[in-house]
């Protein structure tokens, strides 16, 4: 309800509604069970009540209280719990009733970014940057948030620009300046990208998205002088986390650069080495059953899983299935040709199917 | 707000309209009218029904559907039953004498006799709209549930407006008989308001002013049964009759 304002005359004040001896207007019984008729009456409401007499008028004024803010103290956990359609109506009434609240700002503004309602998103991370000002974390953190928001709405200007102003206002923020990194990239200035990638991981050590995309922009950048810092990159990213999307990205990768050295010596023809030991792997599987097959097969695998230095010069593992001893190369044919038999369809990704292809022919010849 | 821009549940009540009186109902904004929402029932020369709204805002969806709820009513009277409340000229000219009166010295003549005759018009018009427009009131609260958001808006801020009325100012320049009618009136409306907004306290001042026990009784005529084929006419003259207006008008067929 709305405050209101009124005043009637004492006379016509309905004396019935006062204790008997307190209807004389004028009087001071009268003033107070007036006044105490007004705080009755409006008492359900709260706010503020004035009633004054005045040339025998009764002048009521009522306002309602201003509405309680709801404290980010109360929000801040739903947050965290993900508990945005409970969160959400909160922040909106604490916004209204503080326009310019900050965490308000960036937490709507965050959440209608994940909904997809970008545009919303981003004059709410706009203000959010403005009334996060005194704060350089929240500031950055509500600049990384607009920056994500401008690239989903596919500006990469903007979204530069906020990400640039965020590392301004704090220059170890590592998400920042990954985010950067990754914008850079995808503008192809992977010389920058790189710069940016390595300040993230100064600030952050163990970030390992950021040593992936580190990897990766090396590795677009000039494959042949970065080739091993960004295989180390990998390796740390597959032992921290051996299982995982980041995990099968990294091995990936890895399994390009193993294509790529392979073809390094012989970029035109087939190399011979390889060709060798994928005819040794047919002729060992041959004569094999199936029970054997598939226990050489998984203890290889495995082996394979932390990566293998296919190019690596003396290289030589045992195995528990197998006599003898074994380079990474040897291993890799020994994978690529046991993953034929069990799926003759599919390839490897270790880059020697055309070494396999002519050890087949060799074979049936 | 074109009409298509209506709420969903305002569309269907003109639909009935529509139904019930055979005739279309054409809805339009226009900003200079001088009350929220007219209303101009089909005549023979003009075959639809048309309800005017100022504001282009939310609100004026309930503006339209009172109005079709008042439509409503009225095609249900049979052509030849409707009538107009027509002034009637002693009593126009007696409020005139009182403000001439009220104003001695201080205005002349014909400025005296216009504020007279504004304050006369003014009590026809609200004696005519404002019982039929509680029972529309009601209706709509009973039977479109889904505007009872808009129409707590729109009745705290008609009460809140209504609100001044009481105060002492307004019986140093308004006829007596003017004013004691159009505040029990206007209480009527904020006791009903009360009830169907959920918010005694709106109803407060005319309690304190001693207006309860007539705005109750004003509030039964509107939701009593009628008993004849116009039952606006009935409530309007079930109110003259507690107010002590049933001599300033009359009745006449359009």
């Amino acid at each position: 309800m709305e405050g209101t304002a009124f005043s009637i005359e004492e006379a016509s004040f309905d004396a019935s509604l006062l204790p008997e001896g307190s209807r004389t207007p004028g009087s001071e019984a009268f003033h107070r069970a007036v006044t105490d008729y007004f705080k009755k009456s409006y008492a359900s409401m709260g706010g503020q009540l004035s009633v004054v007499f005045a040339a025998g008028r009764i002048e009521v004024a009522w306002e309602p209280a201003a509405p309680e803010a709801p404290a980010m103290a109360t929000i801040g956990p739903l947050l965290q719990q993900r508990r945005f359609d409970e969160a959400r109506p909160l922040l909106e009434t604490l916004l209204q009733l503080q326009p310019e609240h900050p965490e308000a700002l960036y937490n709507l503004g965050v959440l209608a970014s994940e909904e997809g309602r970008l545009e919303e998103a981003r004059l709410l991370l706009r203000r959010a940057v403005v009334a996060n000002a005194p704060d350089a974390h929240a500031q950055a953190n509500a600049q990384v948030a607009l920056a994500l928001a401008a690239m989903r709405l596919g500006d990469k200007a903007e979204a530069r620009q906020a990400l640039e102003a965020a590392i301004e206002v704090e220059p170890g923020n590592s998400f920042a300046l990954r985010s950067l990194g990754s914008l850079l990239v995808i503008a192809g200035a992977y010389a920058a990208a790189v710069e940016r990638f390595r300040q993230a991981l100064k600030a952050a050590p163990d970030d390992l998205i950021a040593t992936f995309n580190l990897a990766q922009a090396l590795l677009e950048l000039d494959p042949d002088e970065h080739r091993d810092e960004a295989d180390r990159l990998l390796l740390r990213v597959i032992e921290a986390q051996p299982y995982g999307e980041l995990a099968n990205k990294a091995k990936d990768l890895r399994s390009s650069i193993a294509r790529r050295d392979l073809r390094a010596d012989q970029p035109d023809g087939l190399r011979q080495d390889a060709v060798s030991y994928c005819l040794q792997a047919l002729r060992l599987f041959e004569g094999m059953d199936q029970q054997r097959f598939l226990a050489v097969l998984s203890e290889v695998g495995a082996v394979g899983q932390g990566g293998l230095q296919i190019n690596e010069p003396g290289t030589s593992r045992s195995l528990k299935t197998l006599p003898g001893s074994w380079s990474d190369l040897a291993l890799a044919c020994l994978i690529h040709v046991g993953m034929k038999r069990l799926m003759p369809d599919e390839d490897s990704g270790l880059g020697i199917g055309a070494e396999y292809e002519e050890a087949v022919r060799l074979q049936s010849s | 707000m074109p009409a298509h821009a209506l709420l969903p549940a305002v569309n269907r009540l003109l639909k009935q309209v529509e139904e019930t009186s055979g005739l279309p109902v054409a809805v339009a904004q226009q900003s200079d009218l001088s009350t929220l929402a007219t209303l101009r029932p089909a005549t023979p020369e003009h075959q639809a029904h048309v309800i005017a709204y100022r504001d282009a805002d939310e609100a004026s969806s309930y503006h339209v559907a009172f109005e079709a709820a008042l439509l409503l009513r009225i095609v249900q009277v049979p052509p030849e039953q409707r009538v107009n409340l027509t002034e009637k000229r002693e009593a126009r000219e007696k409020v005139v004498a009182q403000v001439e009166k009220l104003f001695k010295g201080r205005l002349g003549l014909a400025q005296a006799r216009q504020a007279g005759l504004r304050f006369y018009d003014g009590l026809m018009v609200q004696l005519r709209s404002m019982g039929p427009g509680l029972w529309a009131d009601r209706w709509l609260f009973e039977q479109v549930p889904e505007l009872r958001g808009l129409q707590a808006a729109v009745l705290q801020s008609q009460v809140q407006g209504n609100v001044p009325c009481l105060n002492a100012e307004v019986d140093k320049m308004s006829p007596a008989d003017v004013v004691k009618a159009s505040r029990a009136m206007n209480a009527a409306y904020a006791f009903q308001a009360a009830e169907l907004v959920g918010i005694p306290p709106l109803a407060i001042p005319y309690q304190a002013a001693g207006f309860e026990a007539l705005a109750k009784e004003l509030i039964a005529i509107t939701r009593a049964e009628p008993t004849t084929a116009d039952p606006d006419r009935e409530i309007v003259d079930g109110w003259a009759e507690k107010l002590g207006l049933s001599r300033w008008y009359v009745w006449k067929t359009p």
